[in-house]
């Protein structure tokens, strides 16, 4: 009874995960085929972001959150690049109704200034 | 030339005639007497030469004199003074020895079962209460047989004296008991007071006269009961009552040259099994101790050569930071027979306040730094001050039964870490730098990267 019980469960998960991962491959397919190569590049800045914050954030867990202003300014970087970054990508995706009227360039020139300003507190933090 | 040749000599004569008359007072040697009459110093020669001999310079009135002063337009004309008159003098009130102790004058005050009402109301002063007239101090276990086993026991032996290294010699504390005929006196709620010699469990006061049996509590008994008790007021000067005069008299005071061996030793009584202890009284080493604590010759403590410095560094500076590690060190000297003297205590702490002690450090003896002198002992502290800037008070506060307080403060800003007093660069922030310099290329680089590929 148990038995038949337990096989059953493990049969629904196994379908479960199979559907799960057939959804995620598809997913990437879709991802790998239709996005345009710039979004893709924004994409592999993005990652990178996270990677960097989430480094920094395993290292305070790890030794302690002496200095502090260096962790915030460091992990406060990544975020904010990542939150610009991010902001950026909407705005030039172009399936976003709402920034029709934005133009790519605009954007691109809100991000850089926006980009300055962000490192500029950040170095002055970082000591 | 040879007259100003004899003028220096007569000078160094001079300086080297008054070097031998200094007392061995750390603060002074005119002592004043007040007696009921002239005649009545012979009574206590013994006590009096030894005070001469001690380098005292002994000047004797008769308390209804009208020129007795002891403060004249604000000065003092005496260092110290002696209270032995009977008789109530209008002329040196309670309210004029106060004036006198309050500039620093030492008071011996001895009194007798018939106490004067200006000794009294001075004694009253520093919350000590004197007994009624007419009224003595009874032992019926520890009393001098010589006066007769019949008599009303009024001349007791008293030995429970306060053990204190700072007022009594070691001779005095183990030698004879002290000959004592007078009134009770009792303390109040006085912190500045301090216990010489007191009743043993047997003793009370009741009066002299009467022969009945004691029907009510007695003023004060037992321990409670003072023979000798002290003040020393917050300005240093000692003030001390005996309730008994005779105490000093060279009946009373041992003697072996002069006086009569009979009255000179005493007998002590222990129940009906008559113990005879026949043996010196020890008035005489009393009376010498309790005078030279009391005319500031021991017990006397200064402080010199205060000072603090950061850890590394061995110079004194004005103000300091939160978290500083600070050596605070000072000189402590005891002046005792004639001399100053390091005086070596366990237990005297420096304190950093600010209206709370944030410090409490006690201050160690050292033997390495250097005393200023060979005569202080050089105490030595470190401490780190506290995480909480402000202005700071660095204060020694002594305070020990029997030995002038001693206190010493200064008051200095601890400031808070300046902007640019934190350390920079640290390795321990590598990664946070890593990551932000990282962070500022890729976004150099994607910028350009974005720009251009439009």
């Amino acid at each position: 009874m148990a038995s038949t019980r337990s096989n059953s469960s493990t049969s629904s998960q196994s379908a479960l995960s199979a559907s799960l991962s057939s959804h995620l491959l598809q997913a990437l397919e879709t991802y790998r085929s239709r996005t345009p190569a710039r979004l893709k590049f924004v994409d592999a800045y993005l990652a990178f972001l996270v990677l960097t914050g989430v480094l920094q954030f395993v290292y305070v867990l790890l030794v302690g959150n002496y200095p502090f202003n260096s962790f915030l300014a460091g992990f406060g970087g990544a975020v904010g690049s990542f939150v610009l970054a991010a902001s950026l990508r909407i705005q030039i995706s172009g399936n976003n109704p709402e920034f029709k009227d934005v133009s790519p360039e605009r954007a691109i020139a809100e991000f850089i200034f926006a980009q300055i300003v962000l490192h500029f507190f950040v170095i002055n933090y970082l000591g | 030339m040879m007259a100003r040749g004899a003028l220096f000599s007569a000078l160094i004569a001079l300086f080297l005639l008054n070097a031998c008359a200094v007392a061995k007072s750390a603060s002074g040697s005119r002592v004043l007497v007040l007696l009921d009459k002239l005649d009545d110093r012979a009574d206590y020669s013994a006590f009096f030469s030894s005070l001469s001999e001690r380098g005292f310079d002994v000047y004797f009135k008769e308390a209804s004199d009208v020129s007795a002063k002891l403060v004249d337009f604000g000065e003092r004309l005496y260092d110290h003074a002696i209270l032995f008159s009977q008789k109530s003098s209008g002329v040196l009130s309670a309210t004029k020895l106060v004036e006198f102790v309050k500039l620093e004058g030492n008071v011996l005050a001895a009194v007798g079962r018939n106490p004067p009402d200006n000794v009294r109301d001075f004694a009253y002063e520093f919350n000590v209460g004197v007994d009624e007239t007419d009224t003595a101090v009874i032992d019926h276990f520890n009393f001098n047989s010589t006066e007769g086993a019949q008599s009303s026991h009024t001349t007791i032996l008293a030995n429970a004296f306060a053990p204190s290294a700072a007022v009594y010699s070691q001779s005095t504390l183990s030698g004879g008991a002290v000959l004592y005929d007078g009134v009770a006196l009792k303390f109040g709620k006085n912190p500045l007071l301090l216990k010489l010699l007191v009743g043993s469990a047997t003793t009370y006061t009741w009066g002299a006269r009467e022969s009945s049996d004691v029907t009510e509590q007695p003023y004060v008994s037992g321990s409670e009961l003072i023979l000798a008790g002290a003040a020393q007021t917050r300005s240093n000067a000692r003030v001390t009552f005996v309730g008994s005069q005779k105490l000093f008299s060279d009946r009373h005071i041992c003697n072996d040259t002069s006086l009569n061996q009979t009255t000179s030793r005493f007998k002590l009584h222990v129940l009906e099994n008559i113990i005879v202890v026949d043996s010196k009284s020890g008035n005489a080493a009393f009376a010498a101790d309790i005078s030279k604590w009391t005319f500031q010759e021991r017990g006397v403590l200064k402080i010199s050569a205060v000072q603090h410095h950061k850890e590394d560094e061995s110079f004194q500076r004005d103000s300091y930071r939160v978290k500083d590690h600070i050596v605070y060190q000072l000189d402590i000297s005891e002046y005792r027979d004639g001399k100053w003297r390091p005086f070596v205590a366990p237990d005297v702490q420096v304190e950093a306040v600010m209206i709370d002690p944030y410090i409490r450090a006690t201050l160690q003896p050292s033997s390495s730094a250097k005393p200023s002198s060979a005569t202080a002992t050089t105490y030595v502290t470190k401490f780190q001050l506290p995480d909480q800037y402000g202005v700071f008070t660095f204060k020694v506060d002594y305070r020990r039964p029997g030995y002038s307080w001693i206190f010493t403060k200064e008051t200095l800003p601890v400031q808070q870490f300046r902007h640019n007093d934190y350390e920079r660069f640290l390795v321990v922030a590598s990664p946070y730098y890593a990551a932000a310099l990282s962070t500022a290329t890729a976004s150099f680089l994607f910028m350009i990267a974005v720009m251009y590929s439009s």
